[in-house]
């Protein structure tokens, strides 16, 4: 099933600009000339050398997991904050990890875990653009606060900026909606001052609609076979463009969307997309639910050439109880959830991506990063929760060289403060965007400035 | 893991003629049982439950890598197909319908099954996500969990139902605070129920009358307290609590006196539920690795009624015994049913016809199954499935 979306017009011989900037072109349009022409001025000098990775798969988990009940447990601790599940032993002495994720544990060999992962900031907004840009910048909080600077691009644009953009495959993408914060979306999702182009291009999959393509909601019931029309229709977009702006900016989106329509019309590269062709056993071990046919997804898109793939746990912070889309932002019936949903979800996806890779000789070259934006308070709250909590959290990198099996950093007894020293998201990315050869003189020669250092004991 | 080699097998029951096959075939682990066999070959294989078969290869079918590590139920009714998440399925008195809450989207809502038709209906037309309904003792009500949105996140209600009219009454809630009241299971009697509250800052066990007066704290510990349930005598309530360090089973008597701990694993024990007879407890345990349903008489060990590698939960007993639970054997979470009251001798049995056969949804090895001519030397037809 693919399905792309809708348009609605007011005008049948034309479209009005709000029109245009509902497909999409929104970003796009409203960046500056001078953006445009600086990120494509140079041919970007890319990786030097043989880099140990070729792509990246990020799992974000987003609304925050809560670290104690994952990666870093604390059964000694005092009943008000150690929760009411037990570490179990994994593949990996001393690994211990929830007993609700027990397939992730028999692959701790596989995986390295960071205890000691810290943010500055415990707002969501902030700490998710601080996740996904390596940098406060611009950052807008709950309250509608921006903080100063600009917006730094995204981890996944600077690969795309670095690598170049692949005329078959755009080299980021992104797999589940805008992440929002209640109905504020966060910032740094992108490519902010690299340009559009280096915009993830975003796809989602639910069991219900099937293949979504949010970049192309440009006409109702348009099937796969009518992506020619539809390609006439980018056409008239594109004139109607020109005629708005007088712009060469549409020149180059131009460019971006017929990347786009040129996935959807050869019949090898919609292929890609749909999950449907997989055997129905490998379906199932990655789970019949969003983030795990998300995550059989991302494989096959790697596997296809893409560099970077970040998969949105949620679009939302909020779960479901609290009217989001089943994030992990659980401050109340935090256990309920973590325990009938988010853990064994967690578990059977992860546990399937991380071996279908290595079955498939990919984990080798896959840089596998699960992580969110912070953890969650250690003291269990008055409502049965867990609140936000920036001052110690973990992450899990699998694959693409890096060491696994190995515990990188440690927190207290409580679980509130790392006693090692202490990493940040910025030095996480550091660490995985280096394993593609992305490195602090390949940033600066792009112009980008680098976040962060490498995580030695991962190397 | 395990190689695993599929045949396509006839059994009978030891010491009975291989004539009559029963109609299942399985994946046998034949590297635990010395190696493949070609068709024709006997052997015997013990179920889980003690009972012993006859079995005969009748094809090697192929071979392939999988995670299972024992063998399927084949009596095991799935009741729905729909794939999306369910929890807490709880059936009514005369075992006709079952209410349970599903997942769809970014929505929880509970929905009403008639056990034969298969037709469902949602139970209420609220906006809000709500969970955890139980029938009362007479059938003709409910109490269910409603979690209020926004702005009043994290304040979650328990309503009566009245299934007539469909009226709802707030029959356990906090004013002037967000607080969780949730988890309700009625009285044997009708007139009170138990809860779960955080309305004293932490998650801890309550009782009311029906109407929602005469509020009684049962439980007074830093731990949580939760999942509350009724014994049928009306004498005890069982609940998960971890205050022990896991979360395991625990007893207390409706006015708060006498705690005392049923289960003692190094494990989570939770979701317990009353046999109709009042003598046993089924609840969700993974002390073998691995999320299955448990029976544990109130003076003996816990039995693994459920034995599969996927994940099964929720349990929640019929008055005749059988016990329904959620599971994603089949790749989705379903509703499952043991075809046959939790207790008799083997688990392996073929779900006998009844009136409600021929409407009953597939079995697990019945899905996308096609009849085949039986082979030589056996009678009947045999059922092929692939998975």
């Amino acid at each position: 099933m693919l399905s792309t979306g809708r348009i609605m017009s007011r005008e049948c011989r034309g479209c009005s600009r709000r029109e245009l900037l509902r497909a999409g072109m929104l970003s796009a349009v409203g960046m500056s000339l001078a953006d445009l022409l600086r990120s494509e001025a140079a041919e970007p000098p890319g990786v030097v050398g043989r880099a140990p990775a070729k792509s990246v798969i990020l799992l974000w988990l987003w609304g925050g997991p809560s670290h104690l009940d994952s990666f870093d447990m604390k059964p000694k601790s005092p009943v008000q904050y150690r929760g009411p599940y037990s570490p179990i032993a994994s593949s990996v002495p001393g690994l211990d990890v929830c007993e609700l994720l027990p397939q992730i544990a028999r692959r701790a060999h596989k995986f390295s875990i960071i205890r000691s992962l810290r943010g500055p900031s415990n707002d969501h907004g902030i700490a998710g653009t601080i996740g996904l840009t390596g940098d406060i910048a611009g950052a807008a909080s709950l309250s509608g606060q921006v903080l100063p600077g600009i917006v730094k691009p995204t981890h996944g644009s600077i690969v795309s900026r670095v690598l170049g953009v692949s005329p078959a495959l755009p080299r980021f993408l992104a797999l589940g909606g805008n992440l929002h914060q209640g109905k504020r979306p966060i910032k740094g999702e992108g490519g902010s001052g690299l340009g559009a182009m280096h915009d993830p291009f975003r796809l989602d999959y639910d069991l219900e609609h099937g293949l979504q393509i949010p970049h192309l909601k440009l006409l109702d019931g348009l099937s796969p076979s009518g992506i020619d029309s539809r390609e006439r229709l980018l056409s008239e977009f594109d004139q109607l463009a020109r005629r708005l702006d007088r712009s060469a900016d549409i020149e180059r989106l131009d460019q971006f969307y017929q990347q786009a329509f040129s996935l959807l019309t050869r019949s090898g590269a919609r292929e890609v997309f749909d999950v449907e062709r997989e055997r129905e056993p490998v379906r199932r071990r990655f789970g019949r639910f969003r983030f795990g046919q998300c995550c059989l997804l991302a494989r096959r898109l790697v596997e296809a050439g893409a560099r970077f793939v970040q998969v949105n746990w949620s679009s939302h912070v909020e779960p479901v109880e609290d009217g989001g889309d089943g994030g992990w932002d659980m401050h109340d019936r935090h256990f309920q959830q973590f325990q009938d949903r988010h853990a064994w979800m967690f578990d059977q996806s992860l546990a399937a991506l991380i071996d279908d890779l290595d079955e498939r000789g990919r984990l080798a070259d896959t840089v596998v990063v699960a992580v969110g934006e912070f953890g969650r308070t250690p003291k269990i709250n008055n409502k049965s929760g867990r609140d936000h909590w920036e001052h110690c959290y973990s992450g899990l990198v699998a694959g693409g060289g890096l060491r696994a099996g190995t515990v990188v950093g440690a927190s207290d007894r409580l679980g509130e403060h790392p006693v090692t020293r202490a990493f940040t998201s910025a030095d996480l990315f550091a660490t995985v965007l280096g394993q593609l050869g992305i490195t602090t003189t390949t940033l600066t020669s792009n112009g980008l400035l680098p976040q962060g250092s490498p995580i030695e004991e991962l190397l | 893991m395990g190689r695993w080699l599929t045949l396509r097998a006839a059994a009978s029951r030891e010491g009975e003629a291989p004539a009559e096959p029963l109609r299942w075939w399985k994946h046998l682990k034949m590297a635990a049982r010395g190696g493949p066999r070609p068709p024709g070959a006997a052997f015997r294989l013990q179920c889980h439950r003690g009972c012993s078969f006859s079995m005969v290869v009748v094809a090697i079918l192929g071979g392939f890598v999988s995670h299972s590590s024992c063998a399927d139920e084949p009596g095991v009714i799935r009741l729905t197909t729909d794939g999306e998440l369910k929890q807490r399925p709880n059936w009514s008195p005369d075992g006709e319908r079952v209410v349970f809450a599903r997942h769809r989207g970014a929505s929880i809502f509970l929905f009403l099954r008639d056990v034969k038709s298969g037709r469902e209906e949602r139970l209420t037309t609220q906006t809000s996500p709500e969970y955890d309904a139980v029938f009362s003792p007479d059938g003709k009500e409910l109490l269910l969990a409603f979690d209020k949105l926004s702005p009043n996140q994290g304040d979650i209600e328990v309503h009566r139902l009245a299934l007539s009219d469909r009226k709802l009454t707030p029959v356990a809630t906090t004013q002037g605070a967000l607080s969780h009241e949730e988890s309700p299971c009625w009285s044997p009697d009708g007139k009170r129920f138990a809860f779960t509250s955080t309305r004293h800052g932490n998650q801890e066990l309550y009782v009311a009358d029906i109407q929602g007066g005469d509020w009684l704290r049962l439980t007074t510990d830093p731990a949580i307290d939760a999942h509350p349930a009724w014994s049928p005598d009306g004498k005890l309530i069982a609940f998960a609590t971890d205050r022990w360090g896991d979360l395991e089973i625990a007893l207390i008597e409706p006015d708060g006196s006498n705690l005392r701990r049923l289960t003692e694993s190094k494990a989570l024990d939770d979701y317990p539920a009353w046999s109709p007879d009042g003598h046993r407890l089924a609840f969700t345990s993974n002390r073998d690795g691995n999320l299955e349903i448990y029976v544990q008489p109130l003076d003996g060990p816990a039995r693994n009624v459920t034995r599969h590698p996927a994940i099964d939960k929720f349990p929640a007993w019929t008055r005749d015994g059988r016990i329904g639970f959620v599971s994603n054997r089949d790749g989705g979470f379903e509703l499952y049913l043991t075809p046959t009251p939790i207790g008799s001798e083997c688990g392996f049995e073929v779900a006998p016809s009844t009136s409600g056969e021929a409407s009953r949804p597939k079995r697990r090895n019945e899905i996308e199954a096609k009849t085949r001519p039986a082979p030589a030397g056996s009678q009947g037809p045999i059922l092929e499935a692939s998975r």
